[in-house]
């Protein structure tokens, strides 16, 4: 990454980019990495909602038909 | 960050948002334990970054799908874990953090994975002074000189302003120096 002048890093910071990272034990990353994974494929698999399954000329039908019968209430006497 | 990092970063995102784990399992090694140590760093206190570090993850698999073109996962999983660590702050009766900010309970112990980890005693105290910033110091020096980040990024990531970035960084810088004097000067 360039930084600008001011953004340059000083000594200290140096320093800090330097710390150690520590990672979990792997009991606990793994339990981590298989409960996301299965997240990410149970959301893959959900079910659309019948909204998203759709078709959109199907969604324009229905709006135009309300758009219809709301007029026609609205001259009706 | 590097253009070929932004690249693997944007391939990656199209592969999560395809429902590829294998491309989910790369991010996780490649950041997992960057992103413990954050929080780690971030919440002082270590079932509470175990705890955060699982929710983020299961944030990225559940939003995946969802995220706008050009999001960089590393970033969004670093702004998630945040903002998680400040939500949880939201609901706590008893905030050592803003009790430490009135002077109201002793400078807080490095976790115990953190002193171990140390190389040198130089490395160590510098970690203690960092984990007795302020958060608002603390998480940004974090990010900037922890991460890389730029201030740009980081101000989108903590929604604040890029001058308000700048002024918590030499703050911070600040009070690190302070704090590294003090422990010098018996």
């Amino acid at each position: 990454m360039i930084r600008a002048p001011h953004e340059q890093a000083d000594e200290l910071e140096l320093a800090i980019a330097r710390l150690p990272t520590v990672d979990l034990d792997l009991v606990a990353a793994r339990a981590h990495c298989l409960a996301a994974e299965q997240r990410l494929r149970s959301d893959q698999r959900a079910p659309r909602s019948r909204l998203e399954r759709s078709e959109p000329a199907l969604l324009i039908a229905m709006a135009s038909l309300h758009l219809l019968w709301t007029v026609a209430r609205l001259l009706s006497p | 960050m590097s253009e070929a990092a932004r690249k693997r970063g944007a391939a990656l995102l199209a592969q999560l948002q395809a429902g590829d784990a294998a491309a989910f399992r790369e991010l996780y090694e490649q950041q997992r334990a960057r992103l413990y140590t954050f929080l780690l760093r971030l919440t002082r206190d270590e079932q509470l970054a175990r705890d955060l570090a699982q929710e983020t993850w299961l944030r990225l698999a559940a939003n995946a799908a969802r995220l706008e073109p050009g999001t960089q996962p590393g970033a969004w999983l670093f702004t998630v874990a945040r903002n998680l660590f400040v939500s949880s702050r939201r609901f706590r009766l008893f905030d050592g953090e803003r009790l430490r900010a009135f002077a109201l309970l002793e400078p807080p112990r490095l976790p115990e994975p953190l002193e171990a980890a140390a190389g040198n005693e130089l490395e160590r105290r510098l970690a203690r002074a960092l984990s007795s910033l302020p958060l608002a110091q603390r998480e940004v020096l974090l990010l900037v000189s922890g991460e890389g980040f730029s201030l740009a990024e980081v101000a989108t990531m903590l929604d604040v302003s890029e001058v308000s970035v700048r002024k918590r960084l030499s703050r911070g810088r600040a009070a690190l120096r302070d704090l590294l004097r003090q422990q010098e000067s018996p």
